[in-house]
């Protein structure tokens, strides 16, 4: 039995061939955001992907895209923070899995939007904290000490306030606009 | 009856609330540390520097006396309880509150201590006069500021 004939694997098919259309959408949009350091529809589409299809479709999404930005960006390449931004972005895969075992009803999607939003700042906030804390750990080895961290932590909170609220933002309109989107786009529009 | 789904999302709104109240309150709390060390060394070079602040300081008794102590020079950094101290001579009765970093003045020149008129601190700003929001020892002496001390009820009378 093959996915021809075979609905489900029909529909698992499909859903490996987002990876690529979804990493490559973060990509590109990651160029045209590149001004704004902090505003990415990367944490989104982790999320909304995670949400349809589960934690595992949205952690490779997360993985293949945030290590393709890591090599690519127009700051160059990441270095050793690279596992840590990916790791980060695997929060972001885990809560839109879990955010879709508890707002499963997706006619309901826009109604918790707010809660989708809320649940993508906390996201934002432990990325932001997970990687000030590496880049204090990286840029101090072996020398890293309490009030290090602390500066570094202190020191990043302008960037998180704006990743945070572009966070809320997206969540807020993209992420239930993609939830109800996407699964339409893929039965081909119907 | 509120369901499952409400209940995570209130609270992950109430957690969201949390962290950006937290983040907020870590940046304001590192942003006027700094300030607060930027501006103790401004002091310290001001200080080096021979400079003296010039400010006009007013006692209000109450009874129709006032006495009024214009161009009054003061070192950078000197808050008000220390200038009221050169001004009356140390003629100050006060309770310290190292709670609150706080001297809580009771009388002076021997006038207070009545248990309901106070002395209340008032700063001369934008042409009118406001109370001042802290305490004398919270309160720095600036260049060409005026103050005044009115004895009054409940430290609310206008000098």
């Amino acid at each position: 039995m093959t996915w021809l004939d075979n609905p489900s694997g029909l529909a698992e098919v499909r859903q490996i061939a987002l990876v690529p259309v979804l990493s490559a959408l973060i990509v590109g949009s990651d160029f045209a955001l590149a001004p704004y350091v902090d505003v990415k529809l990367l944490d989104v589409v982790v999320f909304s992907a995670a949400f349809l299809f589960g934690f595992r479709l949205g952690a490779v999404v997360a993985i293949i895209s945030e290590g393709a930005w890591s090599f690519v960006s127009p700051w160059g390449f990441a270095g050793p923070i690279m596992p840590f931004l990916i790791g980060g972005e695997l929060v972001f895969a885990a809560a839109g899995w879990w955010a879709s075992k508890v707002w499963s009803d997706r006619s309901k999607v826009a109604q918790n939007s707010i809660f989708i939003a809320a649940l993508m700042l906390i996201c934002a906030f432990a990325w932001d904290f997970e990687t000030n804390l590496a880049t204090a750990f990286i840029a101090s080895w072996p020398g890293t000490t309490l009030p290090i961290v602390v500066a570094w932590q202190i020191s990043g909170i302008p960037f998180s306030i704006i990743h945070e609220a572009a966070d809320f933002l997206l969540g807020l309109f993209f992420a239930p606009a993609a939830i109800l989107l996407m699964p339409r786009l893929m039965k081909g529009g119907s | 009856m509120v369901t499952r789904g409400a209940f995570y999302g209130i609270t992950v709104i109430l957690v969201a609330l949390l962290l950006l109240s937290s983040f907020t309150a870590v940046y304001y709390y590192s942003q006027y540390g700094q300030a607060e060390s930027q501006n103790r060394s401004y002091v310290q070079q001001l200080q080096r520097l021979g400079v003296k602040y010039n400010s006009d300081i007013l006692f209000d008794f109450g009874n129709g006396t006032r006495a009024w102590h214009n161009d009054t020079l003061f070192q950078p950094g000197t808050n008000m309880y220390v200038a009221t101290q050169i001004m009356t001579g140390g003629r100050i009765n006060d309770t310290y509150y190292p709670k609150y970093s706080e001297h809580f003045i009771t009388a002076m020149y021997n006038v207070g201590d009545t248990g309901n008129d106070y002395w209340g601190l008032w700063i001369f700003n934008a042409s009118v006069w406001q109370m001042s929001s802290a305490g004398a020892d919270e309160v720095q002496v600036t260049n060409n500021s005026v103050f005044a001390w009115s004895y009054g009820l409940n430290n609310g009378t206008q000098p």
